[in-house]
């Protein structure tokens, strides 16, 4: 297992009026994260889908360590990186990397794609200047940019382009485990298409493990070996991919497939469309997130949190009362 | 088809650049039926929205409509006083946009947007139960407590419905909705579009819907348009088109797709790049990423019959699905 992390949860504290301050209040709590088991395994591809708000960005920066944990234990390649200090986690960063949804709000505008590239081979691995030129060429043609491009800026690249050069920036230091956090979403269908095959490629080529986050079905379906679902911070269903897109488990699952649409028939009958909206995550309802919107609700799901439970014997597990002994 | 609703022949929409003049819409030619969904289907940059835009009447100075006749329930838009289009847009064809909280007035309440729209057109209806109708219609909850609401206080997709209440209000023939559901999440895009089409169904709504998504279109739309580098490129029945596309555009677009039930299909992406635009010669403008392209190809090719109500901008339309 390269990445393995158990109870992981990170709380914001929302910023209280002068009144709570005054009244000593305890403050909100933004529960962004809240108690998810993860596990992958190496060379795998776990894909992460939810809603916007659901918390899957914030897992992903759990994960690398960008965000400090509230709670729960983080083991990268059986080390325990969730409460180590930044210094001794600083040789490690190199073998963890992003890939970012917007290449151009994560590129710096004032440097050029060698500067680009050329600054993680200085700051984790020393190289520099003359001996750092054959890897940046390397990876810029492993992306499919010109060499002429080397010297432009991000803003005189199409969106397609400046994900290349997200990547190309991700990968250079041959990392073990890239995050990939909607890093199609912002483009269009043939780019989208050109820059799915490049990273399929090349995560074969590096063994790479990743984590793939996005709210597009079929994306994620395309990539990823298992496919977890999260639902208002937590994990509510993990299985192999064909298992999560035939026998779904969870009610939310379900309703998301249902929702998705598609290029050939719609799925015929079954419950089309799931009524509200995602809950707040300051104030979640009692007991299962998701009993409000669930058409298969008990009165169990009203006082008592699911725990995830295996559905069968092929590691398809789901948070839901109705695999555990049911909802009454 | 029977009697359209509106008819655009020859729109030519054109913006002048220091890179000379830009036809941002070339030569577009469709109907739209009453109560029909047509799904307009493009890349960013490729004439959709300037094609409504300019049916609006919204292209702004210095953009222009240059040639063309947008002919609405009988009557060439072209034609009309700034005063009259002003009165039928709102009234008549309404604008869904993707962002809806720039579409919103933050500093007006959700009630008293509604309740302007009705007036500014005249609607004789009681304009606050108008709005709470309205609002509920749309699937808010409890909408006679959110009617003194601001738009901030609404979630992202209570915003994108109450702009489409908002379109809706003065119970418009067309709606054009660019994007309307892009930012949204599939559970609640899946309510909105639902909300559309019962409202095709029930009051003869036509809509007009601007997508990068192929599937919202299979699922939604009877009848989809492709554009590429500001042309109509293939048009047609929706299930028809993407069971044996007839432009090779649209092939690649398929073919780009992931798709959910063949997830470990091989994408086969559209090589190249879109031509650049300012030096666009009379020739079809995929050529340079086609492999069917012939000498001919070079040569001006109009949207020809490719089929069955269908149509086709390629010289081997034909040859295009096997």
């Amino acid at each position: 297992m390269l990445v393995q992390a158990r109870g992981l949860a990170r709380h914001y504290a929302l910023p209280r009026g002068l009144l709570g301050v005054l009244s000593r209040q305890p403050p909100l709590l933004l529960r962004a994260v809240d108690g998810v088991d993860v596990t992958i395994a190496r060379g795998t591809t776990l894909g992460l889908i939810g809603e916007s708000g659901c918390g899957k960005s914030t897992l992903g920066r759990l994960l690398l360590r960008l965000q400090v944990p509230s709670a729960g234990i983080i083991h990268f390649d059986g080390m325990d990186i969730g409460a180590m200090p930044e210094a001794v986690l600083r040789p490690l960063r190199r073998r963890m990397q992003i890939i970012f949804q917007d290449p151009y709000a994560s590129l710096n505008p004032r440097r050029t794609v060698r500067e680009i590239l050329a600054l993680p081979l200085a700051l984790h691995e020393g190289v520099r200047h003359a001996a750092a030129a054959p890897r940046i060429a390397a990876m810029l043609d492993r992306v499919g940019l010109a060499r002429a491009h080397l010297e432009r800026y991000p803003h005189q690249f199409s969106g397609g382009q400046r994900q290349r050069i997200g990547i190309a920036r991700a990968l250079i230091l041959r990392p073990d485990f890239v995050v990939c956090d909607e890093p199609v979403s912002a483009l269009d269908v043939s780019v989208q298409a050109q820059v799915l095959a490049l990273l399929r490629e090349l995560r074969d080529e590096m063994g790479l493990t990743l984590l793939f986050i996005s709210h597009d079905l079929a994306v994620v379906a395309h990539l990823a070996h298992r496919i977890a679902v999260m639902y208002l911070g937590r994990i509510v269903e993990e299985a192999p991919r064909d298992a999560i897109l035939r026998r779904p488990a969870h009610p939310y699952t379900q309703a998301l497939l249902a929702a998705v649409p598609r290029l050939g028939a719609p799925p015929a009958g079954g419950v089309r469309n799931l009524a509200g909206e995602l809950p707040s995550a300051i104030a979640p309802p009692p007991g299962c997130p998701f009993h409000p919107r669930c058409p298969r609700a008990g009165p169990r799901c009203r006082r008592e949190v699911p725990k995830r439970v295996a559905v069968d014997a092929a590691g398809h597990d789901a948070a839901c009362h109705l695999h555990d002994g049911g909802v009454e | 088809m029977s009697t359209a609703l509106l008819r655009v022949r020859g729109l030519r929409t054109v913006f002048p650049t220091r890179r000379g003049l830009l036809a941002a819409a070339d030569g577009v030619d469709f109907d739209i039926a009453e109560g029909e969904a047509l799904g307009v289907v493009g890349e960013s940059g490729s004439g959709k929205s300037v094609t409504f835009l300019s049916v609006l009447g919204l292209v702004r100075p210095p953009g222009r409509i240059e040639a063309g006749s947008i002919v609405f329930q009988g009557r060439n838009l072209g034609d009309l006083p700034a005063q009259e289009m002003r009165a039928l847009r709102g009234r008549m064809l309404a604008l869904a946009m993707q962002d809806a909280l720039s579409a919103l007035n933050p500093a007006l309440t959700i009630g008293t947007q509604i309740a302007e729209t009705l007036r500014a057109h005249a609607i004789p209806v009681d304009p606050s139960a108008e709005a709470v109708r309205l609002l509920a219609r749309v699937g808010i909850p409890d909408a006679a407590r959110r009617l003194g609401d601001y738009p901030h206080q609404f979630s992202g997709g209570m915003r994108q419905r109450a702009m489409i209440a908002i379109a809706l209000a003065a119970r418009p023939k067309l709606l054009v909705a660019d994007e309307p559901t892009t930012a949204l999440d599939v559970t609640i895009r899946a309510q909105v579009l639902d909300l559309l089409d019962e409202m095709r169904a029930e009051q003869g709504l036509a809509v007009a819907m601007i997508t990068h998504d192929l599937a919202v279109v299979a699922e939604r739309c009877p009848r989809v348009m492709v554009m590429y580098a500001w042309q109509v490129v293939e048009c047609g029945p929706t299930a028809a088109v993407i069971a044996g596309p007839r432009h090779p555009y649209t092939r690649g677009l398929l073919d780009s797709l992931p798709r959910l039930d063949d997830p470990d299909r091989r994408l086969h992406p559209i090589p190249g790049q879109v031509p650049d635009l300012a030096r666009l010669d009379a020739g079809c403008r995929f050529r340079n990423r086609c492999d069917l392209a012939i000498a001919a190809c070079a040569e001006p090719i109009a949207l020809a019959p490719a089929g069955e109500a269908r149509r086709s901008r390629c010289l081997r339309a034909a040859e295009v699905s096997p």
